[in-house]
């Protein structure tokens, strides 16, 4: 292990939360550095189109547009660093993060670590994993060109999931557990009216049938109790995200949903450590309210430095 | 060094990340993109016994999609494997 190399902020996340965060802590020359881990980019990485960040009137890939941040955090003096933190430490300041090949120690922490896609969590689901069990369709969605596919779930992310599908698919049906979408109003439409997709409403996936392969699933009613299969070769799971809190389990408050909890702005449970983005935000969850309450995370970080006389 | 070979298709963001983690590494790979050239997909998944991608060989080792060579990584077995001391 080499030797702990000291930081005023260190950001755990590299999704627009912590790209943000870092852009105003490295303009404050606090000189982070960012422990992107080995899912830089975050969600916005499995993302298409993102079309609703101002700024971009024609739309832009997730991933461009996180390599957009990353640079400009780097433009500004942020170092960013391509491991996962394996162990924090929130006896401090000085706050301590372990990455494979580094040891850190920072006077302000900033947690931006972000959500991740939940599974259904059935046994036949994660056998098939990989063999037409997807949880993102950009990935694996142009392996199955003229076959029928299904999309679990009812949000925007299912919707966004399904539109990109009918490129390959023969027929994508969305299974969703209620009988109306919470998706937005525009992805809601888009996906009513597309020839290409069905709906299978108040369904939820009983089993993934296939023994190698996805060959379909089996739909229960949720109201009448009754079973039905489609056949499918795809089934892509878009039913929500979890935060990524086991390495501040025990150590920073959380609410029942594992959510970091903030007051007055970003602030944690500990002081010096500041949330920001998906895995504080049960709510919102979007690129931009991300982004957002990452440059407030920089700027609480930076005021309580100066008033620890840190800065 | 042993060839690195991953099939993968233009979309694919878990692809783009493999290639990057690759990339900090070593200079040469060979992608197949299946999207490109569908019948090599069944090749794929013959070999791979799955459907996802990417699906990266390192040698006659099948590491597997981006999870696994990021497993690989967080264990520190990656640079082992891909000087060709790997299993």
């Amino acid at each position: 292990m080499a030797e702990s190399e000291h930081r005023r902020v260190l950001i755990v996340g590299s999704g627009p939360a912590g790209y943000t965060a870092a852009i105003y802590a490295a303009r404050a020359e606090l000189e982070p550095v960012v422990v992107a881990g080995l899912q830089f980019g975050g969600q916005l990485m499995l993302t298409t189109d993102v079309e609703n960040y101002p700024g971009f009137p024609d739309g832009v890939t997730g991933p461009e547009m996180m390599e957009l941040f990353q640079k400009q955090a780097e433009r500004f003096g942020a170092k960013v660093l391509l491991e996962d933190a394996t162990e924090v430490s929130l006896d401090g300041p000085p706050f301590r993060v372990k990455t494979a090949s580094a040891e850190f120690s920072a006077d302000a922490l900033i947690v931006a670590t972000g959500a991740s896609a939940k599974w259904i969590g059935l046994e036949s689901e994660q056998r098939l994993q990989n063999r037409g069990v997807s949880a993102c369709a950009t990935c694996d969605g142009a392996l199955f060109r003229g076959k029928p596919m299904a999309v679990v779930g009812g949000g925007d992310t299912a919707m966004e999931e399904a539109l990109f599908l009918t490129r390959f698919a023969s027929q994508v049906t969305v299974i969703h557990r209620r009988d109306s979408l919470r998706a937005s109003k525009i992805m809601q439409e888009r996906a009513l009216d597309h020839e290409k997709i069905d709906f299978a409403w108040n369904s939820v996936v009983d089993e993934v049938l296939g023994e190698e392969f996805v060959t379909g699933v089996r739909l229960r009613d949720v109201a009448g109790g009754g079973t039905r299969e489609l056949p499918v070769e795809a089934l892509f799971v878009a039913i929500g995200h979890e935060p990524n809190t086991a390495l501040f389990r025990g150590g920073l408050d959380l609410d029942p949903a594992g959510y970091i909890r903030v007051e007055r702005g970003t602030r944690t449970s500990v002081e010096g450590v500041f949330a920001c983005g998906d895995v504080m935000d049960p709510t919102y969850r979007q690129a931009v309210t991300a982004a957002g309450s990452g440059c407030m995370a920089a700027i609480d970080a930076e005021r309580w430095l100066a008033e620890q006389g840190l800065a | 060094m042993p060839e690195i070979q991953i099939f993968l298709t233009s979309w694919c963001p878990y692809c783009q990340m493999a290639k990057r983690l690759l990339a900090s590494k070593v200079e040469v790979w060979l992608e197949v993109d299946v999207e490109a050239e569908p019948e090599r997909r069944r090749e794929m998944i013959d070999r791979s016994g799955r459907t996802s991608v990417p699906q990266i060989w390192i040698g006659e080792v099948h590491v597997g999609g981006y999870d696994e060579l990021a497993a690989l990584e967080r264990g520190g077995e990656l640079d082992a494997l891909l000087a060709g001391e790997g299993a």
